[in-house]
């Protein structure tokens, strides 16, 4: 097990080349990670965030068919966010899993996805110890030929009191004929906690679209600002400017691509 | 200066005819205020002027100047220089305003606004508005109270300089306090641009605060009446029985939709129907 390098790294995961990648904080310090994921095939990561670490992990999809497993803990009092970005063509079998196992650990997980192809995402939040919070946040986008499954989990085990898991889903279907199935599952072992889960999921609003289209825009511009709004959501939390900078562009670009097809 | 022309329009909304053959002119400078009972085409005049893909015309004309407005695509109408402030704001989800509004204001350009530019100027225009300073990087009217989407109506309209702005019912939302800065930057935009305006309020509050020069009676889909500042006074005083008689113009009642009421006790259970609801 390795630790990360503290501040800011970006790293290259090139699947075809390495099968596992085992990870670790240490305490108290903070890593602002970002991870280009390459490659093709099959793939375990495992990370484990130290008692009182900051850990804001990135993962950019720039690979082929990937089928990713993935687990992480989350010591006592430390705070994880989890950032999965997925624009690419090719197909994703995604488990991922978080146990909150110390007091207190914190996980944020926002996801954004363009889906052109098959995607089987499984996001699970394990809470075992109390005073744990998880909130997570998809946002999906489907596009011609794309499907997707999401199983979104929260939960919190009986030792987990005074533990929050809230979780929200948004799809939004480019053209009719796409498919999109989210199962979102709260599994609550203990009577003291909060939990909360929403979905939303439908075609571009044509009221929405007007409203854009009476300040000038046109149908085109108005549907590419709603898809890059969805998709750029993820984007809040990072403070490298030239880096989110470039992130954007690239959404920007990939979008301008789908739309136009 | 700026002219927008409407003559004999008719109106179907899911084939119904709302309206009935509007003639209507306003010029530059011009504020024209719309009223008449509920449901007798004030929004259904602005909507349709502004393009809404529901309401049909099936006769008539609009022009802005030399342009067949009823020709033009919605976002040619508001490039053209319409801007309609909706009654009912819409929310989107996952655009910020930022992004929105700078989208909005680089139709309307050749060169994409320099960013600095953007944001000095909304931020001139978020201060007019008292509005809160995040407004910026807040999804679009998502979460906003009633009175914030009314303001961020009016933002749009100080940012996007219209030749004529339609304000569907902008006060409706907004306590005292907030009318009154509505107003002054209404005003504002009035003296500092030659903008024309059409407004659709049922409150004479708001026509003391941004005074018409024009006023107009919708009934049944016509104009059955126009004038002055007075006409709105007298309104407010009389409501519209009078039209009744002194021109004869018979008022068609709202369908009243007969609810019963089920209750399992007798308390609190207020009749429906009653006016002074």
């Amino acid at each position: 097990m390795s630790s990360f390098v503290q501040g800011f790294t970006r790293l290259t995961w090139d699947v075809s080349q390495v099968k596992s990648f085992d990870f670790k904080t240490d305490q108290g310090q903070t890593y602002d990670v970002l991870i280009d994921l390459q490659g093709e095939g099959e793939a375990n990561i495992q990370c484990d965030v130290a008692q009182n670490s900051i850990l804001n992990l990135f993962y950019l999809n720039v690979g082929q068919a990937l089928k990713l497993n993935e687990r992480y803990q989350v010591q006592s009092q430390a705070s994880f966010k989890l950032t999965y970005a997925d624009f690419n063509e090719a197909a994703l079998d995604r488990t991922s899993e978080v146990i909150l196992l110390g007091e207190g650990a914190r996980v944020h997980l926002k996801s954004a996805i363009l889906v052109q192809s098959k995607k089987e995402l499984n996001y699970r939040f394990s809470h075992q110890a109390a005073f744990t919070q998880g909130d997570m946040e998809n946002f999906a986008v489907t596009m011609k030929d794309g499907s997707m499954n999401l199983h979104a989990i929260g939960h919190i085990a009986k030792q987990a009191p005074n533990s929050e898991t809230h979780q929200t889903t948004r799809v939004l279907n480019y053209n009719s004929s796409q498919r999109a199935s989210v199962y979102p599952q709260l599994i609550i072992d203990n009577n003291d906690v909060k939990a909360s889960h929403a979905q939303s999921s439908g075609q571009i609003d044509p009221e929405q679209l007007y409203y854009l289209q009476t300040r000038g825009l046109s149908q085109g511009d108005a549907v590419r600002l709603m898809i890059q709004g969805y998709l750029t959501s993820i984007l809040e939390g990072i403070k490298d400017e030239p880096l989110k900078t470039s992130l954007l562009a690239s959404i920007e670009k990939k979008v301008d691509e789908v739309c136009s097809m | 200066m700026s002219k927008l022309e409407i003559k004999d329009l008719h109106v179907q909304i899911e084939g119904k005819e709302i309206l009935k053959g509007i003639n209507l002119s306003v010029q530059a400078g011009e504020i024209h205020a719309l009223m008449g009972p509920n449901g007798n085409g004030k929004s259904t005049l602005l909507a349709a002027i502004m393009g809404h893909p529901k309401y049909k015309v099936t006769k008539g004309s609009i022009h802005l100047d030399d342009q067949d407005v009823l020709a033009m695509e919605v976002n040619e109408r508001a490039k053209a220089g319409l801007f309609l402030g909706l009654q009912y704001p819409l929310e989107i989800s996952g655009v910020t305003n930022s992004d929105f509004l700078k989208a909005a204001i680089n139709t309307r350009r050749e060169k994409p606004i320099p960013l600095f530019t953007f944001i000095k100027t909304l931020e001139t225009a978020i201060t007019s508005l008292e509005m809160k300073s995040d407004l910026a990087h807040r999804y679009v009217n998502e979460g906003f109270s009633g009175g914030e989407k009314k303001r961020n109506e009016i933002l749009q309209m100080i940012l996007l300089q219209p030749k004529l702005a339609m304000l569907d019912e902008i006060d409706s939302g907004l306590d005292v306090d907030a009318l009154k800065v509505v107003a002054k930057a209404i005003n504002d935009q009035m003296s500092t641009s030659q903008m024309g305006l059409m407004l659709v309020s049922h409150y004479e509050r708001f026509y003391q605060l941004v005074t018409p020069t024009h006023a107009h009676v919708l009934i049944d889909g016509k104009i059955v009446i126009s004038g002055d500042k007075t006409l709105v006074t007298k309104i407010d005083e009389q409501g519209y029985d009078w039209l009744k008689q002194e021109y004869g113009i018979e008022i068609p009642q709202e369908e009243v939709i007969q609810r019963t009421v089920t209750s399992l006790g007798t308390c609190a259970v207020k009749e429906w129907g009653d006016a002074s609801v």
